[in-house]
C-alpha cells in the first residue's frame, strides 16, 4: 500500500502542469511589460529634470 | 491536493520564466515603439512666403568686450537690474566716439508670394549715436520716416537690442512694435519716453502706435508664412523672456532669425520642429546663437557645436553673440557658415558684420 502512493507521488511529479504555465506565461510577461513601462515613463517625463 | 498545487506552481514559475524572458525579448525589438515616445512633429501653419533678405544693420552691441563684463561687475554682478547700471559710455578707445554701446539690430526685408513685400526692423540697438549712423548707412531712417517699416520686433529687453529705441520712434513713433512677454516697467516706460541717467539710456519721442506682448509658449502668426515663437528665458541683468523668428519659405524649409537667442539655439530649433508645420526641415539660420559672446570657451560649447550638423541646416549665417571663437569651430565641424566683410568696426569676416546681407530663398 505504502509502496503504491510513493508510486504515484512519482508519476504526479513528472507531469508538466499547463494551467500553472499558461497562468505563469501571463504573469510574468505582465510582469515585464509594467516594470518597462514605468522606466519608460520614468525616462522619458517632460516634467522630470 | 498538496502533490497537483506543487505541480501547478512548477508550471507557474516556468511559465512565468518564460513570459518575462519572452516579453523582454519582444519588447526590446518588435515592440520597441510602444516604449520609446513618438517625437512631436509641429502641426501650426505658419503658412509660406516666397524669400527674405536680412540686413544687418548692426551687430557689435559693444566694442569692448572686457568694459561691458567689468561695468556689470562693479555694479555687483550679472544679475544686477540692467537700468542701475553706470555702462561706461566715455574713454573707450575702440568705442564709438569714445562710448562703448554699440547694439543690435536686423533689417528683414519679406517677399510675399504674390510678390507684394514688407520691411520689418528686429531690435534697434543700444548707443543712439551709433544707431543713427547705422540706420542713415543702411537708408533705415528713410524707411522709417516714410512708414515704410511696418513693424520693430523686440526679441528681448536687452541694452544692445532694446536702449536705442529712441533711434527708431524719433522717425516713425507711430511704429507697430511687438515684444515678448517679461517686459519690466521700465522697459514700457522707456517705450513712453522715460529717461534713466544713470544707465545713459533715454527715449524723447514717446511710441504712439500699437504695442503687442506676445505670451511665451505659443506660435504667434505675423504675416503669410512669418511667425514668432517667445520663450520664458531668465537672462543676465535680469531681463525675462525672448522671442525669434521663423520664416517658412517656398521650396526651401524652415529660417531661423535670432536676435541673442539666449533659450538656445539647439532649443529654438527644437521648437521650431515640433510646432510648426515642416519646421523639421530647417534650411537656414541668422542672428545671434549665444555661445561665446565674450569669447571665453567652456567644454559643454563643444557639445552644442557638435548638436548643430544634425539639423542639417544648408545656410548658416550668424554674428553678434555667437562669438568668433565659436564660429572657427563651426566652420572646422563644417558648418556652412557665411563669411561677411568685416567692415564698419566689425572685426572679423568669420561671420556676417555690420552692413551684410544674406538672402534666403
Ligand atoms: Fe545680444
Ligand atoms: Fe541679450
Amino acid at each position: 500500500m505504502s509502496e503504491m502512493k510513493a508510486m504515484s507521488q512519482e508519476e504526479e511529479k513528472t507531469e508538466f502542469n499547463w494551467p500553472g504555465f499558461i497562468v505563469g506565461l501571463v504573469v510574468g510577461s505582465g510582469l515585464f511589460y509594467l516594470t518597462i513601462k514605468l522606466i519608460s515613463a520614468l525616462m522619458f517625463s517632460r516634467t522630470a529634470a | 491536493m498538496g502533490v497537483s498545487r506543487r505541480n501547478f506552481l512548477k508550471g507557474l514559475a516556468l511559465g512565468g520564466t518564460t513570459g518575462y524572458l519572452a516579453m523582454a525579448g519582444v519588447s526590446s525589438t518588435v515592440m520597441k515603439d510602444v516604449f520609446v515616445p513618438k517625437p512631436l512633429v509641429g502641426d501650426t501653419d505658419i503658412g509660406m512666403c516666397k524669400s527674405i533678405k536680412c540686413t544687418v544693420v548692426s551687430e557689435t552691441s559693444w566694442f569692448n568686450n572686457a568694459r561691458v563684463v567689468q561695468d556689470m561687475k562693479d555694479a555687483g554682478g550679472l544679475l544686477v537690474n540692467q537700468y542701475i547700471i553706470p555702462w561706461t559710455n566715455t574713454g573707450v578707445k575702440e568705442g564709438y566716439n569714445g562710448n562703448n554701446a554699440g547694439g543690435y539690430s536686423t533689417l528683414i526685408d519679406i517677399e510675399f508670394m504674390d510678390g507684394t513685400k514688407k520691411k520689418m526692423l528686429l531690435d534697434c540697438g543700444w548707443n543712439t549715436d551709433w544707431m543713427d549712423v547705422c540706420f542713415k548707412r543702411e537708408g533705415v531712417d528713410k524707411m522709417l520716416d516714410n512708414k515704410e517699416i511696418d513693424l520693430l520686433f523686440v526679441t528681448h529687453e536687452h541694452f544692445d537690442h532694446y536702449w536705442g529705441v529712441e533711434s527708431v520712434m524719433k522717425h516713425d513713433p507711430g511704429i507697430r512694435v511687438i515684444v515678448p512677454k517679461g517686459f519690466y516697467k521700465e522697459g514700457f516706460d522707456l517705450l513712453k519716453g522715460a529717461n534713466f541717467p544713470v544707465a545713459h539710456v533715454k527715449n524723447d519721442f514717446p511710441h504712439t502706435g500699437k504695442l503687442e506682448v506676445r505670451e511665451s509658449g505659443k506660435v504667434h502668426p505675423i504675416y503669410p508664412g512669418v511667425a514668432s515663437i517667445s520663450f520664458d528665458s531668465a537672462i543676465i541683468t535680469r531681463v525675462l523672456g525672448e522671442q525669434a523668428l521663423v520664416f517658412n519659405i517656398k521650396d526651401k524649409g524652415s529660417v531661423a532669425v535670432t536676435g541673442c537667442c539666449h533659450m538656445g539655439i539647439i532649443s529654438f530649433l527644437q521648437e521650431i520642429k515640433q510646432r510648426v508645420k515642416g519646421g523639421d526641415k530647417i534650411y537656414g539660420v541668422q542672428g545671434g546663437l549665444h555661445i561665446s559672446p565674450f569669447e571665453d570657451w567652456d567644454p559643454q560649447y563643444d557639445d552644442l557645436i557638435k548638436a548643430i550638423p544634425k539639423y542639417g541646416i544648408e545656410v548658416m549665417g550668424c554674428n553678434h553673440c555667437t562669438g568668433y571663437l565659436t564660429a572657427e569651430k563651426m566652420v572646422l565641424a563644417g558648418l556652412p557658415v557665411v563669411q561677411g566683410t568685416a567692415r564698419f568696426k566689425s572685426k572679423k569676416k568669420l561671420y556676417l558684420g555690420n552692413g551684410d546681407q544674406i538672402k534666403f530663398g
